[in-house]
């Protein structure tokens, strides 16, 4: 038999797709946020006046929510200067390619990159590609920063074939980064999960994806056809004896969705809760095989770290924490959208030079990380984007949703409503999430007028840690996080 | 359970179209959930039974797992439905206002829309953001509601 080579078969597959149409390119950018103000009516206009002339395709949003919906490649059009400004601050890697290939085009794809890192890995062993991985330093960024190589070594030591599952739930409020992706390079996350695959020894990846991200769904499915016709999912891909079936699951809705073990209990058909621990996901998971739960964004850094080598992804970032982040940034600041940022660079830097603000008197404070984090001051904007907990304390960058606070917004009402939120999405499975988070939010709303607080602060701060320490699942082990948070960083500053 | 409330025929017809879809295995549970509500748009009681002998999960648990997810309904939807996220980043951008004139023109009796508030609808960078019968709209403003009122005389 002669000698495989995976690069050489990715090539001919290449050199088979050429494109004859050589006309200047028309982008129109499409995402879900784009769609919902009529990014489609645009495509249409475009359509009306240039299909004659030019090459119309739909790309991804580039991330310049605020400036959609956003047409590139007219000369006569020219980029806004505060597009330019948005753009050029970030450090674009996962993000590359998104608004400059169109979604469906694989061609395109592998033109960037595409494909070669999945090439690469599949000519070495599924060792060396953990090697690789581990080299890299690369965390999970779904919010835990779990080393990537480590959960994939221990799923592949054990005595059953693992199965590699794809957390594209995304039921955070606040964050839109994996829709983007997904929405704008979905060759790229199934990319990601078919290293994973090879790495572990699984031959099955199942995509679980929001039951509401309809545009999301529609596109990976799209995208994975397209790879097995071409051979790239399926038996013997690229040529080698590698195998592997992958399946598009749609979700059914809330935040514990999102949470690793409810997730398989939701592919399983069974209640959305959480399972207890151990076993963990790894050693017995979906149908008790080994389980590698890995984020959407975590993937999509996979074939970015096979192909271009681990010292260039470790170029960004710091020592510590090396690579970059997306952050979905919204809320009270002119360029709202999604950015990618090398891990470091402090939050002041993301607020004024991409976000576009001003002035950060103008806001009362930040929300990071969601509602299982909590609400920054002003005066702690110099603190720096890194995984886990930043201010030392409760806040934590978790997936990396940013949301600005202008003055006219209380940071006690907004402690009210991130709190309220984690007592409406508990489960119900273990009482102190059940009956502490909504307590927390009584005592919230019946001290919100009363002069001195600093009783049911107190008490306020046991049942918060409590609740915190005593929980069965995520969720609630942060569900006292942004009353916590309040305490730190504001109840002194307003004399409570 | 009455399952009597359809024809014999319509539950014979939807357990081949079950077993021509899904195959009986507790995995297809979800699968076959979100297939039965597109087709109805809703979960009709008597569906559930069957669901439950073909995929051979206990009644009881289909329910348990029916009633934890909130995509998923066991009640007759109403004709229209707008959903007014209010999370933090819509607040910011006036929800709040969105959803009060939301009420004022549809929360009464007769109204064939139903008005819900939902915690993001992940569209954040676009807020404040509204979703009209399973369509959604960015910087939605209290025009672009008013106008839906349209759809209520028809
Ligand atoms: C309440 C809760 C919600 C979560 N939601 C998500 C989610 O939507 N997407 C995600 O990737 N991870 C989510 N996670 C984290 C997952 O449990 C898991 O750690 C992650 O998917 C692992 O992927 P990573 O190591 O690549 O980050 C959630 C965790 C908790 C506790
Ligand atoms: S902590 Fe909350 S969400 Fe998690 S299992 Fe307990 S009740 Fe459910
Ligand atoms: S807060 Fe409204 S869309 Fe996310």
């Amino acid at each position: 038999m002669s000698e495989i080579n995976p690069l050489e078969n990715l090539r001919a597959i290449h050199a088979n797709l050429e494109t004859q149409d050589q006309r200047d390119r028309i982008l129109v950018e499409i995402g879900q946020c784009s769609a919902s103000i009529g990014a489609y009516k645009e495509l249409e206009n475009i359509k009306a006046q240039y299909s004659e002339t030019h090459r119309i395709e739909v790309v991804g949003c580039s991330g310049a929510c605020f400036s959609a919906p956003r047409v590139t490649g007219l000369g006569s059009l020219e980029i806004s200067s505060m597009d330019q400004d948005f753009l050029d601050s970030q450090t674009r890697y996962v993000l590359g390619g998104i608004g400059d290939i169109a979604w469906d085009d694989i061609r395109q794809y592998i033109s960037i990159g595409g494909f070669q890192g999945l090439a690469k890995a599949l000519s070495v062993t599924s060792e060396e590609v953990i090697e690789i991985v581990s080299d890299s330093g690369l965390r999970g960024r779904g919010g835990a920063y779990f080393p990537v190589a480590m959960k994939w070594r221990s799923a592949s030591s054990q005595k059953s074939d693992p199965v590699v599952l794809v957390n594209a739930e995304e039921g955070e409020p606040g964050l839109f980064k994996d829709r983007h992706l997904i929405e704008g390079i979905p060759f790229r996350v199934i990319e990601g999960a078919l290293i994973a695959a090879f790495a572990c020894g699984s031959e099955e990846v199942l995509i679980y994806v929001n039951a509401e991200a309809d545009l999301a769904y529609s596109r990976l499915d799209v995208a994975l056809q397209k790879c097995q016709n071409l051979g790239l999912v399926g038996k013997n891909v690229l040529g080698t004896d590698f195998s592997v079936d992958v399946r598009l699951f749609k979700g059914a809705g809330g935040y514990v969705c999102g949470e690793e073990s409810t997730l398989i209990n939701t592919l399983e058909g069974r209640r959305r809760e959480p399972r207890l621990r151990p076993p963990f996901p790894t050693e017995s998971g979906f149908r008790n095989q080994p389980t590698v739960v890995n984020n959407v964004e975590t993937l999509c850094n996979v074939p970015l770290v096979l192909n271009f080598g681990p010292e260039k992804f470790k170029s960004n970032g710091t020592k510590d924490a090396p690579g970059t982040k997306l952050l979905s940034l919204s809320g009270n600041m002119p360029c709202r959208g999604l950015a990618e940022v090398p891990f470091g660079i402090t939050l002041l830097t993301v607020l004024c030079d991409i976000g576009g603000i001003k002035d950060v008197n103008d806001l009362s404070g930040v929300a990071v990380g969601g509602p299982s984090s909590g609400i920054l001051p002003i005066g702690s904007l110099d603190l720096e984007i890194l995984p886990g907990v930043i201010d030392g304390k409760n806040v934590m960058l978790g997936a990396g949703g940013i949301v600005a606070l202008s003055k006219d917004t209380d940071p006690y009402e907004a402690t009210i409503h991130l709190s309220k939120y984690n007592a409406a999405e508990s489960c119900g499975k273990c009482t102190p999430c059940r009956e502490g988070a909504p307590k927390i939010v009584r005592i919230l709303e019946d001290a919100k007028n009363s002069t001195d607080r600093s009783g049911e602060f107190k008490r306020l701060e046991m049942l918060a840690k409590t609740v915190n320490a005593a929980s069965l699942c995520g969720l609630g082990q942060a569900a006292g996080n942004p009353l916590l948070s309040y305490l730190n960083h504001f109840s002194k500053e307003q004399g409570d | 359970m009455d399952l009597n409330v359809v024809s014999k025929e319509t539950r014979l017809n939807f357990r081949s179209d079950l077993i021509g879809h899904f195959q009986r295995s507790r995995e297809e549970l979800l699968p076959a959930l979100h297939w039965v509500q597109e087709e109805y748009g809703y979960l009709p009681e008597w569906t559930l039974e069957i669901l439950s002998w073909h995929l051979g999960v206990p009644a009881s648990e289909v329910y348990g797992a029916v009633t934890s997810y909130p995509e998923l309904s066991l009640a007759v939807p109403q004709t229209h439905k707008i959903s007014v996220c209010t999370g933090l980043a819509c607040r910011e951008s006036g929800s709040q206002d969105l959803l009060n004139k939301s009420l004022e023109l549809f929360d009464k009796d007769g109204s064939a829309t139903s008005v819900y508030e939902v915690p993001c609808l992940f569209s954040c960078s676009v807020a404040p953001v509204v979703l009209i019968d399973g369509v959604l709209a960015g910087n939605t403003t209290e025009k672009l509601i008013t106008n839906e009122v349209d759809y209520e005389r028809d």
